[in-house]
């Protein structure tokens, strides 16, 4: 369903560019965000229906940042997107989890082709998509109640990928 | 008669205990000296036979040679005439050097037994002289050397050896019991009585244990085999020393030449000798049974005990010890047999009791002599020695710095793949980007469709690669888990497509669409990674007719898990063949030699296993089999 409110969130700007122009270009309204206090801001003076975000930026907690933007805006839907995961870990698998703990909607490899990200935006705002994503759409917890703390705790619980440090 | 207002030495019949018993340091030296007498007397053999005392029997060492035998005039003047001893030049067998010019040695009878029966016989005569000596009789001090007498008869004997000429002597009322032990230890001491490099001409001698036939039989002298270092001396006539020094391994001393040294007295003119070392202790096939050290042979008969173990004589033990493992010539490794004559070097003389050289300028001289050649020795040994510890650090240092690339790569790895992943994404999402703008402003073009299909495959691939690396330089190498062995393949084949490509290789990857196991991937990922690119190198630099090409296949039989890797290259030369799996063999140029170990070792750890067949020209397969670990 094009039409929607989409903020992005991504430290990478040429990436943020990129992903902003799939978006836009299917029809969506599209901010962007290269930092999370900016992201923070676009919240508190635009409504939006979908945050997608990478996980792990340079001094950012991507989840810490989506239990920040709940508070402000409880009901908008998110796609985590993350390149710093193990990729042999399953998409669906990190999903379940982090909807489980920070009530995060979509997870996503990166790198992702253009098309699933638009996918994954149509599954989370329109109820009749036929994508594989409705069913993870459907089986959303209401939104509103996880903690920064938690989200904290969730984002070091999962499976990362070894730091060189 | 000698005159009353004469001053005469007279001797107590204890002197005869005194040379005799007391003298020699050991039995087995005893036994020597009579070997010795009989050889002088021109024997071509002697037997020697040792009979335990048992219950029946009292014990008994017979010693039979077939020598020139004594009449009763001969006996009376040598025998009998203690110290005596035929000079050199008078001896009947012209051909021999007398060995036992101290003429004691019959005395040394008594310190195997106190009764000594002598039967002697010279040529053509028809009966034996016997003389039964009872050396007890020279206990009693009071009485003169001179006043001891001893009966003599003649009798038709059978008790010489062969028949002909010769002289038995029989030692009985033994004065220590002969164990295996002693036994033992006479074969050894006759072993190494004789030089191996200079055997006396026609002599033998012939050892019997009653009881023992292990310990029976001719002794023989064998010389040492396979040293790793032989170095030879002589000195010439004027006191020049010549030394050359070959080594198997050694490239400086493979093809030794003689060498002017350096210059001694005339007195060790003629003097030769071999020193001989393993650079690792020898088997007892190589030392021939022999003891280590430096030994002294006059005509070709030992100088004990100068070169057994307990004698130090050349210093190489004590200056190890100062050196504290400095030194380079370890003394359990060498073995040396130096020949001097009584004739040419009549100034080295060993002591009565043939326990060393008598101190003179000449002995000291020839101790100098060896010490200069255990130097020069020593020289070749430190630098054989060093070298390969040189080269073995230097490949240690290699090992070292490439182990210390790998972990800086697996360390980079993870930020290398979001690195990577990064501008994938936007490569990715851009190329869509182009397309979907190019469509909404009504510009369908097939052309820039497929482009934009090439891209995301490259990107697709990319990714594929960047897993891999990722999955190999990270995470545990000892957990098994579920793998799905042909999309590992697969993944590992597609990182090696660039690379067989630029080298016109064609890369045939036969796997089923899925072959799930239990195991240790990672493992198998770095050796399907090694063998391709080993693979790779082969046939990059190979010239032969065909299409270069690489087989992969994967199968399962018996729930083990086969993987095989085939070029058509060269084969693997036959000499590296052998030593295919071990540390830094290599035949490339610029590799490490550290592959295929690796890969060997990896698999025995994860209970795998690798072989290899090869074909001269026409290729090699690896074959790796690893076990499914579930059970």
């Amino acid at each position: 369903m094009a039409n929607q409110s989409i903020l992005i969130v991504d430290d990478e700007p040429l990436l943020l560019k990129a992903l902003a122009r799939t978006i836009r270009l299917a029809g969506h309204h599209v901010h962007t965000a290269a930092r999370q206090d900016s992201a923070l801001e676009l919240c508190e003076a635009h409504s939006f229906d979908v945050v997608i975000l990478d996980f792990i930026m340079p001094g950012v907690n991507g989840l810490e940042l989506l239990a920040r933007i709940r508070k402000l805006q409880p009901n908008v839907k998110s796609i985590v997107v993350s390149g710093k995961l193990d990729p042999n870990i399953d998409e669906k698998q990190i999903t379940t989890q982090l909807r489980e703990q920070v009530e995060a909607d979509i997870y996503l490899h990166k790198p992702v082709a253009g098309n699933r990200i638009l996918d994954a935006i149509n599954a989370l705002t329109d109820k009749e998509s036929s994508t594989d994503w409705k069913k993870l759409a459907s089986g959303m917890i209401s939104p509103g109640k996880q903690s920064i703390k938690g989200a904290r705790q969730a984002a070091s619980a999962l499976p990362k990928r070894k730091q060189g440090k | 008669m000698p005159k009353e207002s004469e001053l005469r030495f007279k001797a107590s019949a204890h002197l005869q205990r005194l040379i005799g018993r007391e003298l020699f340091r050991s039995d087995e030296l005893a036994i020597l000296e009579l070997v010795k007498n009989a050889y002088d007397s021109g024997a071509s053999k002697v037997e020697v036979t040792i009979q335990p005392a048992t219950d029946r029997l009292p014990g008994e060492i017979v010693i039979r040679d077939n020598g020139s035998g004594m009449d009763l005039d001969k006996f009376r003047k040598t025998f009998m005439f203690a110290g005596f001893s035929s000079r050199p030049e008078e001896v009947e067998t012209a051909t021999r050097v007398p060995t036992g010019e101290k003429g004691i040695g019959r005395f040394a009878s008594d310190r195997l037994g106190s009764a000594l029966s002598v039967v002697t016989r010279v040529k053509a005569a028809s009966r034996a002289l016997l003389v039964d000596i009872d050396w007890r009789a020279f206990e009693d001090r009071r009485k003169e050397f001179n006043q001891i007498t001893v009966p003599h008869r003649y009798e038709k004997s059978n008790d010489i050896l062969d028949g002909g000429s010769g002289t038995t002597l029989r030692i009985s009322k033994m004065r220590e019991p002969w164990g295996r032990t002693k036994s033992a230890s006479l074969r050894r001491t006759l072993a190494d009585l004789l030089n191996p490099y200079e055997k006396p001409a026609n002599f033998s001698i012939d050892l019997t244990v009653v009881g023992s036939e292990k310990l029976s039989g001719t002794i023989s002298q064998s010389p040492i085999s396979g040293p790793d270092l032989e170095l030879r001396f002589k000195v010439d006539g004027s006191g020049v020393v010549s030394r050359r020094i070959r080594g198997t391994e050694h490239p400086t001393a493979k093809e030794g030449e003689w060498v002017k040294t350096s210059r001694y007295e005339p007195e060790l003119a003629g003097i030769t000798g071999r020193l001989f070392y393993f650079y690792k202790r020898p088997s007892r096939e190589q030392s021939s049974g022999l003891d280590s050290g430096v030994r002294l042979y006059r005509d070709g008969f030992r100088i004990e005990p100068l070169g057994s173990s307990a004698a130090d004589w050349l210093g190489i033990a004590e200056k190890r010890a100062k050196r504290a493992g400095h030194a380079h010539i370890v003394p359990t490794r060498l073995f040396g047999f130096v020949s001097l004559s009584r004739i040419r070097n009549p100034l080295l003389v060993d002591t009565t009791s043939r326990e060393a050289l008598i101190e003179t300028s000449a002995s000291h001289s020839l101790v100098s002599l060896l010490k200069e050649q255990l130097t020069a020795l020593e020289e070749i040994i430190q630098s054989a020695v060093d070298e390969p510890r040189w080269e073995e650090n230097r490949e240690r240092e290699r090992a070292n710095l490439e182990q210390g690339r790998l972990q800086a790569l697996s360390l980079m790895s993870s930020g290398l793949a979001h690195e990577l992943r990064q501008p994938l994404q936007l490569l990715s999402l851009e190329s869509d980007n182009i397309v979907t703008r190019l469509h909404q402003l009504g510009i369908e073009d097939p052309e820039i469709l497929e482009a934009q299909q090439n891209i995301q495959e490259g990107v697709a691939r990319i990714e594929q690669n960047i897993r891999t690396i990722a999955s190999l330089t990270t995470g545990d190498l000892e957990a098994s888990s579920v793998v799905d062995l042909s999309e590992l393949v697969r993944g590992v084949c597609s990182y090696v497509e660039t690379r067989c490509s630029a080298a016109a290789i064609e890369l045939v990857v036969e796997v089923p669409d899925k072959q799930e196991a239990f195991l240790n991937g990672k493992i198998l990922q770095i050796v399907l990674l090694n063998l391709l690119h080993n693979a790779i190198d082969v046939l990059k630099d190979s010239q032969i007719p065909q299409k270069r090409q690489i087989q992969v296949r994967l199968d399962e039989y018996a729930r083990r898990h086969r993987l095989t890797v085939t070029d058509n290259g060269d084969g693997i030369p036959e000499e590296q063949r052998p030593k295919i799996f071990t540390h830094f063999n290599t035949g490339k140029t610029g590799g490490m030699g550290l592959g295929l170990y690796l890969c060997h070792n990896m698999l025995a750890a994860a209970k795998g296993e690798i072989s290899f067949r090869t074909f001269t020209g026409s290729g090699t397969t690896f074959t790796v089999v690893m076990e499914d670990s579930e059970d």
